[in-house]
């Protein structure tokens, strides 16, 4: 998709959109492809999943992007995702655990996508960020839902609290579990992550 | 939640829990992206382009334009209502004045009327119509004759004196 360096905001790409040009929207979906894609893999825990709440939401904003009144952009888009996402937990039944073995012995834990360090990945950076993703992964879904909104959709504690319904408070004691949680995980890593 | 209750006297007043949490997760923030940010595949995304591209395509209507006919066709009505109204009340009007005119024309003459208030041709055809309004058909026919034989007659004193009988009698 042509991202190219559209220095408009974003209000200003839907409004562009809005008024015929298409390519406003191509740029939006280039800022928050990265982000909103990997938020809803690592919530429904699934590529192909991903996928489809990934267009489902931005055919949601190309069919009504009228609906948008304003304020931050990224909360409106994840507020639909997080919606269509709930409603395809809700009517997905799970049928085997992530713990239950495939015929060849191995955990479905183990097979699902992104949740493991890439052996053959050298860039450190990628390797921490990485082993973070396996991480958050196996945080509590309410503590992930939360951490992901504010590291990965950048939403302010307010508007995580608006979009899930839940006093400030909870939002932050939610963030604050999930960061003590992976400060356990990430064990010596966390310490490296402090000092850079 | 130990750091975030309002009532929590453990809380520590040095550091702003809030603040605290906000840097951690600016910290973490860079690695998530790095780890967590996926990208679709070529097919969602050339889905979603179509889409966007038809959709931008696509005529448009304005959003007050709906709204303007609706207003447009609520307006047209009540002047349509209120013009028909209007023409009604104007007729009904305009016929009873008329039939009061006549009535007390007629009753007027039945007393003693001046011959120069209304020419005697003027005379007879307000009292042929009064006469057709009231649906007096068989009384109408004396009165046409009249008016057939006051073509005949070089003078209108008989004329009028036949239309002073019928309507004294009609006046009782």
């Amino acid at each position: 998709m042509g991202i190219g360096e559209d220095t408009r905001s974003d209000a200003d790409l839907l409004f562009a959109f809005r008024n015929g040009d298409a390519m406003a929207l191509n740029a939006l979906v280039g800022r928050y492809q990265g982000p909103l894609h990997g938020y809803l893999r690592a919530m429904s825990g699934s590529a192909a999943d991903a996928d489809d709440l990934f267009q489902e939401t931005w055919m949601r904003v190309i069919r009504n992007p009228g609906s948008f009144r304003g304020g931050a952009f990224n909360a409106w888009l994840w507020r639909i995702a997080r919606n269509l996402l709930i409603d395809r937990l809700r009517r997905r039944k799970p049928a085997i655990s992530l713990d239950d073995m495939t015929a060849e012995g191995t955990a479905y834990r183990e097979l699902t996508p992104g949740t493991e360090p890439d052996p053959g990945d050298e860039v450190a950076g990628a390797e921490i960020g990485r082993v973070i993703a396996a991480a958050v992964t196996r945080l509590p879904p309410d503590q992930r839902d939360v951490f992901l909104l504010r590291t990965q959709a950048g939403l302010t504690f307010a508007e995580i609290a608006r979009l899930r319904h839940v006093p400030l408070n909870t939002a932050l004691g939610r963030m604050h579990y999930a960061v003590l949680r992976l400060r356990q995980e990430l064990g010596g890593m966390y310490t490296i992550l402090r000092g850079r | 939640m130990k750091y975030y209750g309002s009532t929590d006297r453990t809380m520590n007043h040095d550091t702003d829990p809030l603040r605290e949490l906000e840097a951690t997760s600016a910290r973490l923030t860079p690695h998530v992206r790095r780890g967590c940010d996926s990208v679709p595949s070529p097919d969602v995304l050339a889905a979603i382009r179509t889409a966007a591209t038809r959709q931008a395509g696509a005529p448009r209507i304005l959003p007050f334009v709906p709204w303007a006919i609706a207003a447009a066709a609520t307006l047209l009505v009540l002047l349509s209502g209120w013009t028909l109204f209007r023409v009604r009340q104007a007729t009904e009007v305009a016929r009873q004045a008329t039939l009061m005119d006549d009535m007390l024309f007629l009753c007027a003459e039945a007393s003693v009327v001046p011959e120069t208030i209304a020419p005697g041709a003027q005379r007879e055809e307000r009292a042929r119509r009064l006469l057709n309004l009231q649906g007096l058909g068989e009384a109408a026919a004396p009165a046409t004759k009249v008016s057939a034989e006051s073509e005949e007659l070089p003078s209108t004193d008989s004329q009028s004196h036949n239309t002073r009988e019928l309507q004294a009698q009609r006046c009782g």
